[in-house]
């Protein structure tokens, strides 16, 4: 007999959900989408200090070389990658196709973070990829089988959990655990954040409604502003609650899109590609879209995996 | 045998802070250590006008910061000192550098209709007022002539 305490800790345990081959297939032509779009195909290299390559280039500079010329970028690496990421979906030699997909992901964004600034908008998607490449090439497959791909879903899910910890972990340690205390100074980078929007085409006002009284607001309720901040820090830190199961992760995942949206707004920041990923891997809408069409209790619907 | 919950997530979350969350190999810890004060980088025209930076040089108001503290650091970094605590002539030598490939790459559509006899990079620093409220102080770094 399981006691009650032990029960509590079954019910937070990870589960590898058992998803259908259909769901598995929608994750993965999805997420290849994904990929595809995050990528910033059509830079070439302007660094404002030449010689000073960040991540990869810093260690091999043919990299820059290689990604750089926009001619090989339309030649080879958008066709290789889009024939890539046909053979991920189709599940031939996934552990190659995704290799040579997260090399190209890799490569682009060396470059686009090797000229003078450095972004973390594709740092996501990239880990997935690479991630899912790892789970591939550990048994590798000419044609993938089915718990090869559960593997690689639950591994995704792993992944873009374990950025939200590190991100909520981090600033407790930078802060030296102060940053919850600190928190209502986020509203001096709201202000900024405005501004830097307003100085990209000046096109909007620096501040506008509701986003001129924010920062103001944080300030006269320093402890109010503590408590919604902190609530934000503790969606990171306990996102490994997406891997629960099917429920938790689709609670959970709405959560961290609502998180993201609500930073969206107030800051004007994008989380495009944080979003579609949680979107695709851990919300997993196709599931909860077919359950909702098609009825819960529907004899059919055990049958398409519903 | 021990069983440790959410290993695969451990193992990654352990992996991604020893190699301090870069992007493949670049670093970004996005808002982890909070100050009492933000700053912003802009960029005016001979007649203190603002120039919108994405239109007319393709790059964003917060690119143009980064590189500005990217060149800082890099003065800096020769006697181990942070880009913050660059000297006042350091800071205007990473402004014009920053100037100067601002007007190397000019979106060409924007300045067919706009002329700019200077370009002139500001630190506006955004801070906590005595008042309690939020106060604002720009500060001139660099000018640099250029050819309309």
């Amino acid at each position: 007999m399981i006691s009650e305490g032990r029960f509590k800790m079954a019910v937070l345990r990870e589960s590898i959900v058992d998803h259908r081959k259909w769901e598995a297939l929608l994750m993965r032509i999805l997420f290849s989408l994904v990929v595809l779009q995050s990528i910033q195909w059509g830079i070439s290299y302007h660094p404002i200090d030449t010689g000073k390559a960040n991540g990869l280039g810093k260690f091999l500079p043919v990299t820059i070389d290689l990604f750089s010329d926009t001619g090989l970028q339309d030649a080879l690496f958008i066709p290789l990658c889009a024939v890539a990421l046909v053979c991920y979906v189709i599940g031939v030699y996934s552990h190659v196709s995704l290799t040579v997909v997260g090399l190209i992901c890799i490569g682009m964004g060396t470059l686009e973070n090797s000229q003078g600034w450095i972004g973390h908008t594709t740092q996501l998607v990239t880990l997935v990829v690479l991630t899912q490449s790892v789970v591939y090439w550990i048994r590798p497959r000419r044609f993938t089988d089915g718990k090869n791909e559960l593997r690689a879903i639950h591994w995704a899910k792993v992944t873009i959990a374990s950025a939200y910890v590190v991100s909520g972990l981090v600033k407790l340690l930078r802060s030296d655990g102060q940053w919850f205390w600190q928190s209502p100074w986020l509203a001096l980078q709201f202000v900024k954040t405005g501004e830097q929007n307003f100085l990209n085409r000046l096109e909007e006002p620096v501040v506008d409604g509701l986003l001129e009284q924010l920062p103001m607001l944080i300030l006269e309720y320093p402890n109010i502003s503590r408590c919604i901040f902190g609530a934000g820090l503790l969606i990171e830190l306990f996102c490994f609650l997406t891997l629960v199961g099917r429920k938790s992760a689709l609670g959970y995942g709405l959560l961290l899109i609502l998180f993201h949206l609500s930073i969206s707004v107030a800051m004007r920041l994008d989380f495009t590609n944080h979003i579609l990923l949680i979107g695709v891997f851990v919300v997993n809408i196709p599931w909860w879209l077919c359950l909702l069409i098609r009825g819960k209790d529907n004899d059919n619907n055990r049958e398409a995996g519903c | 045998m021990l069983r440790i919950p959410y290993l695969g997530l451990v193992a990654i979350t352990l992996c991604l802070l020893a190699i301090r969350e870069w992007y493949p190999f670049s670093h970004f810890p996005m808002y982890s250590r909070l100050e009492d004060k933000a700053s912003v980088v802009y960029i005016t025209d001979s007649a203190d006008s603002y120039i919108p930076v994405r239109t007319a040089f393709g790059i964003s108001s917060s690119e143009v910061k980064k590189q500005y503290n990217r060149v800082r650091g890099i003065l800096t970094k020769r006697d181990g000192r942070a880009y913050h605590d660059a000297t006042e002539e350091e800071e205007r030598e990473a402004a014009l550098a920053v100037l100067k490939y601002l007007d190397g790459h000019r979106n060409k559509a924007f300045w067919k209709e706009q002329s700019a006899q200077q370009l002139k990079l500001h630190v506006r620093v955004i801070s906590l007022a005595e008042s309690g409220g939020i106060e604002r102080q720009d500060r001139l770094i660099a000018e640099l002539e250029v050819r309309p």
